[in-house]
C-alpha cells in the first residue's frame, strides 16, 4: 500500500468515524482494546492493552486515529490496560460465536456465495440460541463481521463466568457432536391413531419392540424428528433407483420406508408422538442411527471444522468492534437485528461509503461483485464507485488516484 | 434448613451464616476444653477422608452433638489448610461431596434447598425430575464422561435441561467438590497454627502414613534433577501448559510411577493447566499403575518422536529408567565416577573393535 492510498483511506475512515453510530460495549471500562493502523502496512502491528474510561474517550480515539481495524476483548477485566494478561484480572466474558466462511467446510467459491452459505448457518444458530439456550433477543447481538462472516455476542449474565471447557461444550451442542442413538430411542409403549394393528399393515396386532423417539418435541429430539420426516418425504419424491440410496437398508426395508413416507398419518404420528414402531421385522435402531448421523451433519451448525471452536472457547479473545470499519474491505462491521438477517445483503447493506466515482489504478487483474454489479478489471486506471474503490484499496489490489 | 442438615452440609452458605452467628473464635476452637470433642472429631473426619469412608452421625440426640459436628468441620479445615497438601485437600473435598451425593439420594427432599444454596438456577421440580439451567448443567457435568450425560443427549428447552434426581445429585456432588476444593487452603495465621501444632502434627502423621501405602520407594527419594532429558522436557512442557502427545504422556506417567512416585503426586504434576481434569488424569494414572506398565524403552521413545535432548549418558543406556538409576548411582558414589567412566571407555573401545570386525566381515 503506497503512502497516498494510506492517507486517503485514513482520511475516509476518519470521516466515517466522525459521524458513525457506534455503541460502546457493555461495561466499556472493563474492556481491553486493540488496534491496527494503516501506517505500518503492509506490516500488521496490533496495538493492544488500551482501555477507555468513557464513551467520549473511545469516540475521540477512533476519530483521531482512524484505525484500519479495531477490536475489543470479549472479556471483562478489573485492569484492562495492564500490559500482561495475568495482571488484568479476568472477571468474565461474553459468549461469542464466530461464523466465518474461511473456516466453513467445503468453502464456496465466490465471496457472495460464501456469505450466503454462512448466512444459512447463522440462521440455524439463531434457532439454537433462542429455542435451546433460551437467550432473550435483547441479550443477543448479531453483527456482520465486515469480512467473511457473522459474529454473535451473547450478553446474558448467566454465561459470563463460563470457562473455556464449558464454552466448548456449547459448541459441541450446536454442532450435534456426540449425539447418541440410545439417548433418543425409547422403548416405551406408544399411543397413536395410526395404530399398531391397523389394516394397512397386514393385520399386525403385536409389535415386540415399540420404539419411539424421545423428546421429539424439543431441542435435538425435535430437530432429528423434523429432519427424519423431511428426509422421508424428499426420498419418496425421487426415482426408485435413487431412493434411500444414502442409507444402508435392504430393498424390503426401503419399500417399507416408502410406505411410511407416502402416508401423511404416519408422518404426523412421527412428528407428534415420535412414533417409530411401524413394522415388525424392521431394524428401526439401525435406520434411526443413520438418520441421527445425517441430522447432525445437516441440522447442526457447520461451525467450522476447527477454527470456530477456539473462538468460542477463548475467554480472552479480541473481537472486532461492532460499528467499526473492517480495514480489509472497508465495510462496516454492522449490527443486524435477528429478524433482519434473512433479508440482509452484506454486499450492499454494509457499505460505509457512497456511490460517487473516484479514480483508482488497479495493479493486478481482479474480478468481484458488489451491490449486484459485476466487475472484471484488468490492470489500468478506472473511475468506479467509492465503496468499490475503497474495497479494492483495502484488499491491496488498487492504489488511489489516476 | 434444619440444624441437623447444617451439621451434615457445613460448607453450604446457609451453614456459614449459622456458624458466623455462633461467634466462636478460631483460637478458642483450637484451645478451649469445651471444644475438645470437636477437635477429636476433626481428626477423625480426616482419617475417614483418607480411608475413603467419611461417615457422619445418622442422627443427633441433642444440640451439642450437632455443634460438635459443625465445629469439627471448621477445625478440620484449619488443620488441612495448615498441612497444605494438595492431595489431602482434594480427598477432603471429594469425600464431603460423595457424602452429600449419597445422603441426597436417600432424602430427595433436600434437592431444592441444596441446589438453591449452591446457586443452581432450576425449576419444575417433579417427583423424579428437575429442570436445571444449562449453564449449571454444563459446569457440573463436564467431568462426567459417559455419552448420555452430554447436553446434546438431554432434553433441552428454553435454556433448561431436564434431568433425573439421581443426575442432579451427581451435579450437586461436583458443585460441592469444586466449592470446597477451591476454598482451600485457607490462610491460617502463624499464631493460630502454633495453637494447633499438636493436631497439625497428628494430621501430618496420618497423611504420611496414607502416602506410604501408595508410594513404592525402591528408588528412594525422588530427584527430578536426575531425570533423563526426555522426561525433564515432558515435565517442563506440562508445566508450561503444552499438551503432551498421548505416547509422551504415557511415558511420563509410567516413568514417574516406576521410580516410585505416588499416584496422587503424579496427578499433581499435571495439575498446572487451567484445563486440568482431575478425574481424567486420575483415571489414566491409576490405569497405568494398576497394570504396572513399564516406561517405554529408548528405542520406542525414538520411534514415537519423544526422544529429546540426548546427552552423553543417553548414549550408554537403553531405557529412561536406566538413565535415572545411573545418575542416582553417580550422585551417591561420586568417587566411582572415574572407575565407571574408565570401564565404559573400555567397553566403548571394545564395541568399536567388534564393530570394525563386523564391518570387515561384511566386506569380506
Amino acid at each position: 500500500m503506497d503512502e497516498l492510498t494510506k492517507r486517503f483511506l485514513r482520511f475516509e475512515f476518519q470521516k466515517y468515524y466522525e459521524k458513525a453510530e457506534i455503541h460502546a460495549p457493555p461495561s466499556l471500562n472493563m474492556r481491553e482494546w486493540g488496534f491496527i493502523q494503516f501506517d505500518p502496512m503492509p506490516e500488521i502491528i496490533m496495538r493492544r492493552h488500551k482501555s477507555f474510561g468513557s464513551y467520549g474517550e473511545m469516540r475521540e480515539y477512533l476519530t483521531a486515529m482512524a484505525p484500519a481495524h479495531c477490536y475489543y476483548s470479549v472479556a471483562y477485566y478489573a485492569a484492562p490496560a495492564a500490559p500482561v494478561m495475568n495482571r488484568k484480572e479476568w472477571k468474565g466474558a461474553d459468549l461469542i460465536f464466530d461464523l466465518d466462511a474461511d473456516h466453513l467446510p467445503g468453502a464456496k467459491k465466490t465471496y457472495s456465495e460464501m456469505l450466503e452459505h454462512v448466512k444459512s448457518e447463522t440462521l440455524k444458530l439463531i434457532d439454537f440460541l433462542t429455542d435451546d439456550f433460551g437467550f432473550y433477543e435483547n441479550n443477543i447481538e448479531l453483527v456482520f463481521s465486515g469480512g467473511r462472516g457473522y459474529h454473535f455476542h451473547i450478553y446474558d449474565p448467566k454465561v459470563k463466568d463460563l470457562g473455556s471447557a464449558e464454552r466448548r461444550e456449547i459448541v459441541n451442542y450446536i454442532r450435534g457432536r456426540g449425539l447418541s442413538v440410545d439417548s433418543y430411542l425409547s422403548k416405551e409403549a406408544m399411543a397413536g391413531d395410526y395404530g399398531v394393528g391397523s389394516k394397512s399393515f397386514k393385520g399386525m396386532k403385536k409389535v415386540p419392540e415399540k420404539y419411539s423417539i424421545k423428546n421429539q418435541d424439543t431441542g435435538w429430539g425435535k430437530r432429528i424428528t423434523k429432519y427424519m420426516i423431511e428426509y422421508l418425504v424428499k426420498e419418496s419424491e425421487k426415482d426408485e433407483k435413487e431412493r434411500f440410496n444414502n442409507i444402508q437398508a435392504t430393498p424390503t426395508e426401503k419399500k417399507k420406508l416408502l410406505e411410511i413416507s407416502k402416508n401423511p398419518d404416519a408422518l404426523h404420528d412421527i412428528e407428534v408422538n415420535g412414533r417409530l414402531d411401524f413394522f415388525k421385522a424392521f431394524d428401526f435402531r439401525k435406520f434411526f442411527k443413520q438418520i441421527i448421523e445425517m441430522a447432525a451433519d445437516e441440522v447442526g451448525v457447520d461451525a467450522g471444522a476447527s477454527v470456530d471452536e477456539p473462538v468460542t472457547g477463548d475467554i480472552k479473545r479480541l473481537i472486532r468492534a461492532p460499528g467499526s470499519l473492517h480495514g480489509g474491505t472497508g465495510f462496516i462491521a454492522k449490527k443486524i437485528k435477528l429478524d433482519e438477517l434473512e433479508n440482509f445483503l452484506p454486499l450492499s447493506d454494509a457499505f460505509a461509503f457512497g456511490k460517487e466515482e473516484i479514480p483508482v489504478r488497479v495493479g493486478k487483474p481482479f474480478s468481484f461483485e458488489l451491490d449486484f454489479k459485476e466487475y472484471d478489471l484488468d490492470v489500468g486506471s478506472y473511475k468506479i464507485p467509492k465503496y468499490a474503490a475503497i474495497y479494492l484499496m483495502c484488499r491491496g489490489v488498487a492504489k488511489y488516484g489516476s | 434448613m434444619r440444624l441437623e442438615d447444617i451439621a451434615l452440609f457445613p460448607y453450604l452458605n446457609e451453614s456459614s451464616v449459622y456458624i458466623s452467628k455462633l461467634d466462636i473464635s478460631p483460637e478458642s476452637l483450637a484451645t478451649s476444653r469445651a471444644f475438645e470433642k470437636a477437635r477429636r472429631r476433626a481428626i477423625n473426619r480426616i482419617e475417614g477422608v483418607l480411608s475413603g469412608d467419611l461417615s457422619k452421625p445418622a442422627s443427633f440426640s441433642n444440640e451439642s452433638e450437632i455443634l460438635v459436628e459443625i465445629l469439627s468441620y471448621i477445625y478440620a479445615r484449619i488443620l488441612i489448610s495448615s498441612v497444605n497438601e494438595a492431595a489431602l485437600i482434594r480427598k477432603f473435598a471429594l469425600q464431603e461431596a460423595i457424602f452429600a451425593h449419597d445422603t441426597i439420594l436417600k432424602n430427595k427432599d433436600l434437592i431444592p434447598e441444596i441446589s438453591k444454596d449452591l446457586g443452581f438456577i432450576f425449576k419444575d421440580v417433579e417427583i423424579d425430575s428437575v429442570a436445571i439451567h444449562f449453564t449449571d448443567y454444563i459446569k457440573y457435568s463436564l467431568s462426567l464422561k459417559n455419552i448420555s450425560s452430554k447436553m446434546v443427549n438431554k432434553r433441552v428447552e428454553s435454556g433448561f435441561v431436564t434431568i433425573t434426581h439421581n443426575e442432579v445429585a451427581r451435579l450437586i456432588q461436583e458443585a460441592i467438590r469444586i466449592k470446597i476444593e477451591f476454598s482451600l487452603p485457607a490462610t491460617i495465621p502463624d499464631d493460630l497454627q502454633e495453637l494447633c501444632s499438636n493436631d497439625i502434627k497428628e494430621v501430618e502423621t496420618i497423611f504420611n502414613e496414607f502416602k506410604k501405602d501408595y508410594v513404592d520407594t525402591d528408588f528412594g527419594e525422588i530427584m527430578p534433577g536426575l531425570f533423563p532429558p526426555c522426561i525433564r522436557k515432558a515435565l517442563t512442557d506440562v508445566k508450561s501448559g503444552v499438551n503432551l502427545a498421548h505416547s509422551m504422556r504415557f511415558a511420563l506417567v509410567s516413568f514417574l510411577y516406576n521410580i516410585g512416585m505416588g499416584n496422587e503426586d503424579i496427578i499433581n504434576a499435571f495439575n498446572v493447566s487451567p484445563d486440568f481434569d482431575y478425574e481424567k488424569t486420575s483415571y489414566q494414572v491409576n490405569h497405568i499403575s494398576k497394570n504396572e506398565y513399564k516406561c517405554p524403552a529408548c528405542s520406542t521413545m525414538v520411534t514415537y518422536g519423544n526422544c529429546f535432548g540426548k546427552d552423553e549418558i543417553c548414549e550408554k543406556i537403553k531405557h529412561p529408567l536406566g538413565y535415572y538409576s545411573r545418575k542416582i548411582y553417580f550422585s551417591k558414589n561420586p568417587s566411582n565416577t572415574k572407575t565407571v567412566k574408565a570401564k565404559e571407555e573400555k567397553e566403548e573401545t571394545e564395541k568399536e573393535i567388534s564393530k570394525k570386525e563386523a564391518k570387515e566381515k561384511e566386506i569380506n
